[in-house]
């Protein structure tokens, strides 16, 4: 309701004079008023407008004036409204007042109440003023107490929660103040523990702390830092300065590589260190800086060592006539990244241009050997195999053994060797051996061959010999008959040649033959040795020599021979070629004992590196030097004729060594004795042997 | 016992000389019949089948046959298992006359069918020994005759 707008009436009176009248006293009190004829405009009129005041008379059409009152009543509070009633409307009056209006007026005959409007509706207004602003200061009153309230309240919490948070803090200070304590002292215990040197200093440069590892490397006490004790005291003269400049590079935040200082001792020695130093921090200032010195006088020597160690095997690598080619892994791949001078040259300085190519691009011809490098790696082990590789396109094509070997963490190293040479000549030699085996077997063949059919025109020869001597003997009789008509001359020519010449060549016949016929027998027999089956069985070579000189009992005895026989080992032989062996070997020791002296015999054997040695040792006559050539030689015999036989016997003693794949040599001195070395390869029962092909 | 017909000795050995002193010392054992040489096998199969030289002439009976083995051509081994093999010859005695005397060619002739094996001895006057009781155990003991098949 402001000042400065009027305040607004609404009149309801069926009376248009009245309502005229009551407009005009109202306005000039200085309302603005408005009319309404009865209760039903009235009501409408109302409701659309805001009005101060209401002005209701009883008596109209419609709605009466108590009915309008009643319908506002029952909408919420009523607003300043005066009941105008008729005479004797006291009755209504009581009710209007009951519904809530403010005043009442009752018309008089003359018109009089209209005068007194005015002043019921100022009154009315003036009530209703000190009302609302009896309200709004009740209403200020009790927001001032709300918010007083609420202050109050939020100032306790506050209280609260200050008061909650010191006691917090005071816990929490107390428990870091302890773990702090506790902290410091466990790492002043871990440093002392330290095998290192840790040492503090404060911005001049003095030592604050020390550790105790420090103490007993330096040499220096307590009581010297407590005096007084430079840093830069720890450590040689010579290096102090470069100490002192490193100091103000890292205080100032910088970083020193050459962190390896030459340290010095109270005694005078020095060792080398690296140090690591940070600054110390307080409040936010840095007050010094915390050293660690870490003696490294065990590592420098090892790396020395090592450095030394890396040198040579770098120089052996590098020098050594192994071609050697480095792979290392490179992503997916194993690329070339190294190779040595042997390298080189077997490649005819090829390789130098496959540096860092994958192996998979330098080994596209040969997956096989790809494949292997990358075995090697994956299984980290070592192959080793033989292959063939042409390292120039037009150059020839090596044999290599070639050695794969994993070094960590990831290279390959291969390691050839090339044995083209070796590998030929062994090709040649088994060419070489199946050429000697042909031509032995031709020359056995021949041997036989001969041997057998030399025996038939013998054979003839001796037949028809001995048909020419039954021949001569009627011719002798006829002869001797028809001696007396023969002259001189004929009878002493017939004579001489029946009885001289015809039997001396007979005889000499007879002789060669024999002797040709020994001699073809001979060679059949070293033929059929070369050829017979062997039959490989375990031998106790012990009692196959005692067997053995049982059959030479009678002349050992009778020449009284001294016999030593040692313990033999056991060899895996053909029985009979043994035998054989050892018969011909003792047979020959006691047949060529020389009378001079006390004959011995001894017969010894060891197991040696391929198998065994035996050795059959005379004192007897000897072999000439001149002779040795002929010992094993067939029809060959040294020395003295006096010893009947066909010189077959070493011979064939010689083949069945050899079909042992044994060895068989004599030592002899004349008149000193001589010793037969032979060998028996070592064999297992079925035949084959261990050591190599026979 | 003597042969309704003497028995005729087919000589099989390769060389000549050899063979002429079989035949004198054969003779003096008083062998009576035929002794035929021949100098290698075919010749003495091609007589007993009549093929050959000896095409379209009979062949003589009763035969024995002396045999070498080591031989030119057709060898005493196949001399040997031919006439056994045959069944119109397989009753011929094969007497192996030979200088070998290894076992097991003596055990191969006689698995193949020969009737006895002699090796010749290496003294001619052993060999002429053996040859002359060869012709004398010839002289008696019973061959059969041919039986057309």
């Amino acid at each position: 309701m402001s000042e400065s707008e009027p305040v607004r009436v609404l009149c309801m009176e069926d009376d248009v004079g009245v309502a005229r009248l009551l407009e005009r006293r109202l306005s000039r009190a200085g309302y603005s008023v408005d009319l309404a004829n009865d209760g039903e405009q009235g009501l409408i009129m109302w409701a659309a407008a805001s009005y101060d005041v209401l002005l209701v008379d009883h008596e109209m059409p419609v709605y009466s004036g108590l009915e309008v009152i009643r319908t506002l009543a029952s909408r919420g509070p009523l607003p300043p409204t005066i009941m105008v009633t008729g005479a004797g409307g006291e009755r209504v009056a009581v009710e209007a007042m009951k519904l809530g209006a403010g005043d009442y007026i009752v018309k008089d005959a003359d018109g009089g109440y209209l005068d007194l409007i005015p002043a019921v509706v100022e009154r009315l207004l003036q009530q209703r003023r000190l009302v609302d602003e009896k309200e709004r200061a009740e209403e200020a009153l009790r927001k001032a107490h709300d918010e007083l309230e609420m202050r109050v309240k939020e100032r306790t919490a506050e209280l609260e929660q200050a008061n909650q948070k010191l006691s917090q803090e005071v816990a929490e200070r107390e428990r870091a103040e302890k773990a702090a304590r506790a902290s410091e002292e466990r790492f002043r215990q871990l440093a002392d523990l330290l095998p290192q040197t840790i040492f503090e200093v404060d911005l001049e440069g003095n030592i604050t702390y020390v550790n105790r590892h420090g103490f007993e490397i330096s040499g220096y006490t307590q009581e010297d830092i407590e005096r007084g004790l430079s840093a830069l005291e720890l450590f040689c003269p010579e290096e102090r300065e470069r100490v002192q400049r490193d100091v103000q590079m890292m205080l100032m935040g910088g970083i020193v590589h050459d962190n390896q200082y030459q340290a010095l001792r109270t005694d005078g020695n020095t060792y080398p260190v690296l140090t690591y130093c940070a600054p110390i921090v307080r409040e936010g200032e840095t007050a010094g800086l915390r050293w660690i010195a870490v003696d490294i006088t065990g590592q420098v020597w090892a790396e020395e060592v090592l450095r030394d160690e890396e040198e040579m095997s770098r120089a052996q690598y590098k020098g050594v006539p192994v071609p050697t080619f480095t792979f290392q892994r490179k992503g997916a791949h194993l690329a070339l990244v190294d190779y040595n001078d042997a390298a080189d040259a077997i490649t005819g300085g090829t390789i130098a241009k496959f540096i860092g190519t994958a192996a998979r691009d330098m080994l596209r011809h040969r997956p096989d050997i790809l494949e292997e490098l990358w075995r090697c790696f994956r299984e980290r082990t070592t192959i080793e195999r033989e292959l063939r590789y042409r390292f120039e396109p037009d150059g020839e094509e090596k044999h290599l053994a070639a050695k794969y070997a994993f070094v960590p963490p990831d290279l390959v190293m291969v390691h050839t060797e090339d044995i083209t040479e070796r590998v030929r000549a062994q090709e040649q030699l088994s060419r070489n051996a199946v050429e000697l085996k042909r031509r032995n077997e031709e020359v056995r063949q021949l041997a036989y061959v001969i041997s057998h059919d030399l025996r038939p025109p013998l054979g003839n020869i001796r037949g028809f010999a001995q048909e020419l001597a039954r021949a001569m003997e009627p011719i002798g009789s006829a002869i001797e008959a028809a001696s007396p008509h023969l002259d001189e001359e004929q009878r002493s020519a017939a004579i001489t040649a029946l009885g001289m010449d015809v039997p001396e060549a007979l005889g000499f016949i007879d002789y060669s033959l024999t002797r040709m016929d020994h001699l073809t027998g001979a060679v059949l027999q070293l033929a059929r040795m070369g050829r017979r089956e062997l039959r490989f069985e375990r031998i106790d070579m012990n009692s196959l020599v005692e067997a053995t000189l049982n059959t030479l009992a009678h002349q050992i005895e009778e020449r009284q021979v001294e016999v030593r026989v040692g313990t033999l080992p056991e060899v895996v032989a053909d029985r009979t070629a043994v035998e054989q062996i050892m018969g011909n070997l003792l047979n020959n020791a006691v047949i060529y004992l020389d009378p001079a002296r006390p004959a011995q015999i001894e017969v010894t054997g060891e197991c040696t590196g391929d198998g065994t040695t035996f050795r059959v040792r005379d004192n007897g006559r000897g072999i000439a030097e001149k002779d040795m050539d002929k010992v094993f030689a067939p029809f060959r015999r040294a020395g003295e004729k006096d010893v009947p036989g066909e010189g077959m016997g070493l011979a064939y003693v010689q083949t069945l060594v050899h079909r042992h794949g044994g060895r068989i040599w004599c030592e002899s001195e004349p008149g000193v004795g001589t010793t037969f070395f032979f060998t028996i390869e070592r064999c297992t029962p079925d035949g084959a042997n261990d050591t190599g092909a026979r | 016992m003597s042969q309704p017909h003497p028995v005729t000795i087919l000589l099989v050995e390769d060389d000549p000389g050899h063979a002429r002193l079989i035949e004198k010392n054969l003779r003096r054992s008083d062998v009576a019949g035929d002794i035929l040489v021949f100098g290698d096998g075919r010749q003495a199969l091609d007589y007993l089948h009549s093929e050959g030289d000896w095409a379209g002439r009979e062949c003589a009976w009763p035969l024995l046959m002396l045999l070498d083995l080591n031989m030119p051509v057709v060898d005493g081994y196949q001399v040997l298992q031919s006439v056994k093999e045959d069944n119109e010859t397989r009753r011929i005695p094969v007497v192996i006359l030979t200088t070998t005397d290894d076992r097991r060619e003596v055990t191969r002739c006689y698995d193949m069918g020969c009737n006895a094996y002699i090796s010749k001895p290496v003294e001619y006057d052993d060999l002429a020994e053996a040859v002359r009781r060869l012709g004398l155990f010839l002289s008696i003991v019973a061959i059969p005759d041919r039986e057309r098949v």
